[in-house]
This record gives structure tokens, C-alpha cells and sequence, in this order.
């Protein structure tokens, strides 16, 4: 669990650029094809620290992440071919939409929880792949979007090697100022509210407000992550938000230990993303291998990676302590 | 609070109930199981909604909502402890200043001179709050990993740190011991005095509320009946009766004394075990054993290792060390379902009952797995009802809306249904009036008496030493001495005293 709050001599800004800054540095070490892998890892892991945050801290149950990845996509593309503005512009507002759309989705969820909550947001993912498919030339349909290349200020064309790089460097901010968030007063009362809500309420926590804002950042955070996920893909694909897709973010979390830690949503892909992807060249078995991971790690660490971690640890201080 | 009703389908749970406090007194309010206790303060509360009356707040009519509660200046505490499990003790405090803090989403992400110093003043007053309370562990310990009596510090601290003006405590006594509560009575009456802050006490152990209270008042089935001094309260005729019962005059027959059985043959025993949770051994070395027609206290102050090792008998946690022998059979590294089907029955703390079936689908559910005709579920269900009369007149009551004393029946009832051969009951007085109390210990003698072996893990001396034969004191998870049990009970509250001041 969280200790007291670790005393930052400087911002957690500082901190958050220097890992960002390393996560490029070690993005030019990697040959081309594990390069791309990298971004993508970078952006699912943005993902995942946003639905993390919503489950494992403050306890409710979406299903509607891959639509704010889509809204993040398909907005900022849109945004791009039509406005024929820089990334500069388009991400922003795109994001911004994210989190007015969560806030929305937030409050009109406010009364359930666990699985009628989790069919809410199923259904909000629904409505959203229908406009998709639907949407005419604003969506491209079922073929989606070709993202233009766009420019940046001193560094010219935004190249898939610039974006993976803006990737790593937000993915590595945001693993800070996330953390830097679920350790303030406001993660305090995300994690209160998951366990014990009305005492939690009765300690002046305003409960809707606080569910809202959890709904907020969360759909944020993948609004920005879609936004780069279509940079780096080069298209929007309807067929990338699909319910499948959902379930694979939960499990991200789930194995990665539904903790209030930003250890969980590095370590999550990093098993079921990037390690079944390093062994492709297995081709068919690929999917057999995911299966497999997935079900070794439930068993050897049923709590996820950092649960189990944080049981080892307590257990080596107590026993370094006897 | 003036003339408030509330009723849950068709049960009056409070019938225009008044009572006023005084700024700056310590309010006792007592009755006995089921008299409206916790659901006044849940009105206050604005948990429960109320169907008629109004509640006054510094001369303001006011229309509760929890979350409003730290505006109005009023902290409660639960009969339970409401603890975050997800977060250390210190941060659990900290909770408590949410409404005093501004820092929001941008300030907690960026750490911002704001946020810093909001925090390093909100943990140095924490950490003051908890040591005030009598907290003595590492503030930074998971709330997961606390024993009981800590939880209730910790509770009351976070409630302080909202520092409210009222504060609303439901029986805070619950599951502490002498020593504890002591404290906890000394630590009230500081916050009064020192910080004005006016305190409503709800209470089943009359001892401490006389003791700590300017102003008592009685309720009975929902209604006031008395208010007035301690020692006003303590001969009010119909306060005696609502506690006693009307025949209180009757009452000095103890329960029966047990008569002597020949040759008693060891049904349980339990040899050097050692278990515990996690990393941590509780248990260490504990050899005890249970006789045939015999009743068996096990007595030690909160977080002396009574329930885990009731647990370990039952097998979760399974022992490490050590063996636990059922009739001659060694049923260690047995699983629980085996276990209780061998006929050992436990009770629990938590009185497991659920919450949303009714006594009657309660007890169907506890013959799960065991073939019954239907006359003989029908027998069975029909000597549960002549056991506890309480059950037979709420059968179809749903187990949530029982009163303390009617789940802990409903609790042993399940267990019995069974017909197990030994049973284990864990605190069961805990949170009973005292007439509830000596009706428990009528049943489990009427058990004894049938030839059922029980064996009662226990803080609360008084009741359990007329009727055990012979007793254990357990310590830090170590047996510490056996005999009978009246001379175990002196030697405990000596233990206690010694044992408790130094962790104070």
C-alpha cells in the first residue's frame, strides 16, 4: 500500500519528464519493429493507468474505455482532415471532449455499481461503435480514417518514430502525476469511497462528485492515449473499440493487481501485451501463449503482480524483523 | 430531535422518539437489543429516512444528509468499525480532513506548495489524534492488518480529525476490554472538557455510560422513557424493567449449576498448535482439550488470539504446528466442509447470518449439504423455535432487520440445526444487553446439560465463570494458565492491568 507522501524535493513535473525522457532514450536502443511494439505499449499503458484508476482505486466497473480510445482517435483525426490543424490543436481538444463526455458518463451512472454499471457503459460502447460505423464521411464508416501526416515546431514531420517518442514521454509523465494523484487527498477518498461509502460520505467526501472526476480522468487519460494510437497506426479502426478490447484493459488491471499503484498498469501490458508479442514468431500459438500467461499468473499471484508483490514484502520485513 | 418516527416494513423502529442534548455534556443514550439505539443515530445521520418529526441543530432546523454532516459540525462512529481497508491507519485519519482541505486534482498531481503543506500539517495532527487515542502501532500500518481494538481508535481519530462538535458514537465499547475501555472513557471526557465538543454515547454497557455521562437517556421499543441524571436513571422503576425484564425480581437464579458428570472423555484436543496468518504466527504452542458434557471458557483480552483459534480448529487457517484431535482422529489439514461435517459448529463474531433472507430461509440454508427428510427438517426447525422463542415471533422477519440479541440466536440456531457434536461460540456476548446476556447463558447451559460440549471464547467474564467448568487464559496467542473459572478471571484482570499499561 501507499506509505506516507514521499517527500518530493522538487515537482513531481521534474520527475515525470526525467522517466518520459528516459522512456525515449531507451525507444532509440530498439530496432525498428520492437520500436513500434514500445509505442504501442507506451499507449496502453496511458489506458490502463486510466482504467486502473476507475477500478482498482476507486472501485467502479467500466466497460466503456475503448470508446473513449475511439472518441480520442477517431475526434482528433477528424479534427485533423477537417480543420486541417497541427496535433497541437487537435489533441487538446480531443482530450478535453474525453473528459467532458466521462464527466457526462460519470453522473448519469452515479446510482449503480458492479454489474449494472459495468451494462451502462456497455451500452454507452454500443451507441459509440454504431456512430462509428454509421458516421458517414466524419467516421469513415467501417473503414475508418487515414490520419494525415501532420507537422510539429522544430521537429517537422511527425514521423512514427516522433510519435512513439511523444508517446513514452507522456506515458512516463503520466505513470508520475497519476501516482502523484492516488496518493493526494483525492485517491485517499477514491480509495474510502470503495470501501466503506457511507462513513465515507459522512467524513464530508462529496461521493458523486468524487465518482465524476474518477469517471473524468479516466476517460481522459484514454481519450490521449486513442488520439496517439492513431498517429501511430496511421488509421482509426472501428474494429479496435470492440467489447474484446474492453476485456483486455480489465485484464490488464486485473493482473497487474487492481492496487491504488502505478506499478500494476506498467507491469499489466507489459505480460499480456508485449511478451506475447515478442514471441509472434510462434504465429498460431499466440493467442495459446496469452491464455497460458494469463492463467499462470492468477494462479502463482491470485492477487495480480503488485498485490502479490506488496504480500511478499510485508511478509520479508516481518520476517527480516524477528 | 423531536417526535421522530421511522419504521421499516411495518416494524416501528422509533416512535416519536425526543431527546434533546446539551452543548458541551457527554449524552448517554441506552436501552436494551433492538430498542432504537442505532437507529436513532442513523435518523441523525440521515442513513435512515424519518416519516414524521424534526431535528434541530443549533437551533436550526436541519434535514440530514451524510454528506452535510461535516457542515453541521457532527462526526459519527459505527457499531462496527467503518474502516478503509485499502489504507493505512495514518492515511484512514487523514480521510477525516478531506472537507478541510482544498487541493484538488491539479494540486495533488503536481505537488504543489498547497497540497505539501495542507498534508504536512494534516499528518502532524494525525498522528497526534492517533496517539492521543491510544493508537501504539505503526501509523503506516495497513488497516487490514489491525486487530479490533485498534480499528475503534483509529475510527475515533478520523472522526476527531473532522473535528466536529458533536460527536455521535454507537457503542464504542463493543469488543473492548477493561483496560481499553477505561482509557477510551478518559480520552471522552478530555475531548469534552478540552475541545467543548458535546458527545452522544450509545450504549449497552450501562457501567461505563453511568460512569463517563452527564445526562442519560433510556429508550425502550422506540420510545424515550426516561432521561435524567445517572443517578436518576439507575433507580428509574421502568428502566430497570426495560433492561431486566419484568420479573428482574426472579433473576438472581444463576444459571444452573452444572452437575457433576462421572468419567469425562476428551472429545477435542488440541496439542502445541501454531498457526497464524499471512506472515504472522498467532498462535503458539496451544494445547488445550474439551471433555464430554462440559463447558470450556477461553478467555483473553482483544487480539489474545481467542477467534484464530477457534478458526484453526476449524481449519482456516490451517495449522502450522501441532495437531488437533476429534475423537481420537487427528483432523489436521482437514478442510473446513469436513470439518463441520466431523460435528464441530462454530459461531462467529460476525454472528453470520444473511442479511437478506428470512430467520426461517436462514435456517433452511444451514442444513446445506445434510439429507433430511422433511419431517426431520421440520423437527429440527421446530426445536430451534422452543430453543429461542425470540425467533419463533420474527420467523419470516428478514435476518437484516433482527436486533443484536435476535441474530446472535438466529446465529446459534443455524449452527444447531446441524446437530453438531461440539459447539464453538466466538465473543457471543459481544453488543447483547445484559438480559439477552443471561438468557445466552440459560441456552448454552440447556446445551450443556443435553450433553453438547461448548466451548465459549470470551472477554467478558462475568457471565461465562458461573456456568464453565474449567477455563483457559490466552495471551499473545500462548495458553498462559488453565484452572477454574473464577480464579482464572482475577488472574486475567490482573494480566489485563499489567499487560495493558504497558501498550498505553
Amino acid at each position: 500500500m501507499t506509505k506516507s507522501l514521499p517527500r518530493f524535493p522538487c515537482s513531481p513535473l521534474v520527475y515525470g519528464t526525467l522517466l518520459g525522457l528516459a522512456a525515449i532514450a531507451f525507444e532509440f536502443t530498439l530496432p525498428p519493429y520492437p520500436r513500434f511494439i514500445f509505442g504501442q505499449f507506451a499507449v496502453l499503458v496511458i489506458i490502463t493507468l486510466g482504467v486502473n484508476l476507475l477500478l482498482g482505486v476507486a472501485g467502479l466497473l467500466s466497460l466503456a474505455s475503448p470508446a473513449f480510445v475511439g472518441i480520442g482517435a477517431n475526434l482528433s483525426t477528424a479534427i485533423m482532415l477537417r480543420a486541417h490543424v497541427p496535433i497541437l490543436v487537435s489533441i487538446p481538444i480531443s482530450v478535453i471532449a474525453g473528459w467532458c463526455i466521462g464527466w457526462v458518463l460519470g453522473t448519469v451512472s452515479l446510482r449503480l455499481a458492479g454489474f449494472y454499471l459495468a451494462m451502462v457503459t456497455f451500452g454507452f460502447l454500443d451507441v459509440f461503435l454504431v456512430i462509428l460505423n454509421e458516421g458517414g464521411d466524419y467516421t469513415g464508416g467501417g473503414y475508418g480514417l487515414i490520419v494525415p501526416i501532420s507537422t510539429l515546431p522544430i521537429i517537422g514531420n511527425v514521423t512514427l518514430d516522433v510519435v512513439i517518442a511523444i508517446s513514452a514521454f507522456t506515458a512516463g509523465l503520466m505513470i508520475v502525476l497519476v501516482g502523484q494523484v492516488q496518493r493526494s487527498r483525492i485517491g485517499r477518498a477514491w480509495l474510502a469511497i470503495k470501501d466503506e461509502p457511507i462513513a465515507a460520505e459522512i467524513q464530508g467526501i462529496d461521493v458523486p462528485r468524487m465518482k465524476t472526476l474518477a469517471f473524468a480522468v479516466s476517460s481522459a487519460l484514454a481519450t490521449l492515449a486513442g488520439t496517439y494510437q492513431a498517429l501511430l497506426l496511421g488509421v482509426t479502426n472501428p474494429s479496435a473499440y470492440s467489447l474484446n478490447v474492453a476485456v483486455a484493459h480489465l485484464t490488464y488491471v486485473v493482473v497487474g493487481g487492481m492496487t491504488a499503484s502505478v506499478v500494476g498498469p506498467v507491469v499489466g501490458p507489459f505480460i499480456l501485451f508485449v511478451m506475447p508479442e515478442t514471441f509472434r514468431a510462434i504465429g498460431q500459438y499466440r493467442e495459446v501463449f496469452y491464455g497460458a500467461i494469463l492463467l499462470l499468473v492468477l494462479i502463482v499471484a491470485p492477487n495480480g503482480i503488485t498485490g502479490t508483490i506488496s504480500d511478499l514484502m510485508t511478509r520479508g520485513r516481518a520476517r527480516l524483523g524477528r | 430531535m423531536r417526535d421522530v418516527d421511522v419504521s421499516f416494513g411495518g416494524v416501528h423502529a422509533l416512535q416519536r422518539f425526543t431527546i434533546s442534548i446539551e452543548k458541551g455534556e457527554i449524552h448517554g443514550l441506552i436501552g436494551p437489543n433492538g430498542a432504537g439505539k442505532t437507529t436513532a443515530i442513523n435518523t441523525l445521520c440521515g442513513v435512515v429516512q424519518r416519516q414524521g418529526g424534526e431535528i434541530e441543530v443549533d437551533g436550526r432546523i436541519v434535514n440530514p444528509r451524510p454528506r452535510r454532516l461535516v457542515e453541521y459540525g457532527i462526526g459519527r462512529t459505527f457499531q462496527k468499525p467503518a474502516i478503509f481497508t485499502d489504507l493505512s491507519a495514518l492515511e484512514n485519519v487523514l480521510v477525516g480532513a478531506h472537507a478541510q482541505s482544498k487541493a484538488g486534482l491539479i494540486n495533488g498531481a503536481l505537488s504543489t506548495p498547497l497540497a505539501l503543506s495542507e498534508e504536512r500539517d494534516h499528518t502532524a495532527r494525525a498522528i497526534d489524534l492517533l496517539r492521543a487515542v491510544g493508537y501504539d502501532r505503526d501509523p503506516n500500518e495497513s488497516a487490514k492488518r489491525l486487530a479490533f481494538g485498534a480499528l475503534r481508535q483509529i475510527e475515533v481519530a478520523r472522526t476527531l480529525m473532522s473535528e466536529p462538535r458533536i460527536l455521535l458514537l454507537d457503542e464504542p465499547t463493543a469488543g473492548l476490554t477493561g483496560a481499553e475501555i477505561a482509557r477510551l472513557a478518559a480520552m471522552l471526557r478530555a475531548v469534552c472538557d478540552e475541545r467543548g465538543v458535546t458527545i452522544l454515547l450509545v450504549e449497552h454497557n450501562v457501567p461505563f455510560v453511568f460512569g463517563s455521562c452527564n445526562t442519560v437517556t433510556a429508550m425502550h421499543e422506540g420510545s424515550r422513557i426516561a432521561t435524567g441524571t445517572p443517578a436518576q436513571i439507575r433507580v428509574n422503576e421502568a428502566v430497570v424493567a426495560s433492561y431486566l425484564g419484568p420479573h428482574h425480581g426472579e433473576r438472581a437464579a444463576p444459571a444452573p449449576i452444572e452437575p457433576e458428570v462421572g468419567e469425562v472423555t476428551r472429545i477435542l484436543e488440541v496439542r502445541e498448535l501454531t498457526s497464524g496468518y499471512g506472515s504472522t504466527t498467532i498462535i503458539r504452542d496451544a494445547s488445550l482439550h474439551v471433555g464430554t458434557g462440559e463447558i470450556v471458557a477461553l478467555l483473553g483480552r482483544n487480539g489474545a488470539g481467542k477467534t484464530t483459534l477457534l478458526n484453526t480448529i476449524l481449519g482456516d487457517p490451517r495449522p502450522r504446528g501441532g495437531d488437533v484431535v476429534w475423537n481420537g482422529r487427528s483432523i489436521r489439514g482437514l478442510s473446513m466442509d469436513r470439518i463441520v461435517a466431523a460435528g464441530i459448529g462454530l459461531v462467529p463474531q460476525q454472528r453470520a447470518i444473511i442479511a437478506r433472507q428470512s430467520v426461517d430461509d436462514n435456517l433452511q440454508l444451514a442444513t446445506f449439504g445434510i439429507r433430511l427428510s422433511k419431517r426431520q427438517y421440520a423437527e429440527r426447525v421446530e426445536e430451534m423455535m422452543t430453543r429461542f422463542p425470540r425467533l419463533a415471533e420474527r420467523r419470516t422477519s428478514l435476518g437484516g432487520s433482527l436486533s443484536g440479541g435476535e441474530r446472535q440466536m438466529l446465529a446459534i440456531a443455524k449452527v444447531l440445526m446441524r446437530r453438531p457434536k461440539l459447539l464453538l461460540l466466538d465473543e457471543p456476548s459481544i453488543g447483547l444487553a445484559p438480559t439477552i446476556v443471561d438468557e445466552l447463558a440459560k441456552i448454552v447451559a440447556t446445551l450443556r446439560d443435553e450433553g453438547l460440549p461448548v466451548m465459549i471464547a470470551e472477554q467478558n467474564v462475568t457471565w461465562v465463570a458461573p456456568i464453565a467448568r474449567r477455563a483457559y487464559l490466552i495471551d499473545g496467542g500462548r495458553i498462559i494458565e488453565e484452572g477454574p473459572p473464577s480464579v482464572l478471571a482475577e488472574s486475567e484482570a490482573l494480566a489485563e492491568r499489567y499487560l495493558g499499561s504497558i501498550q498505553a
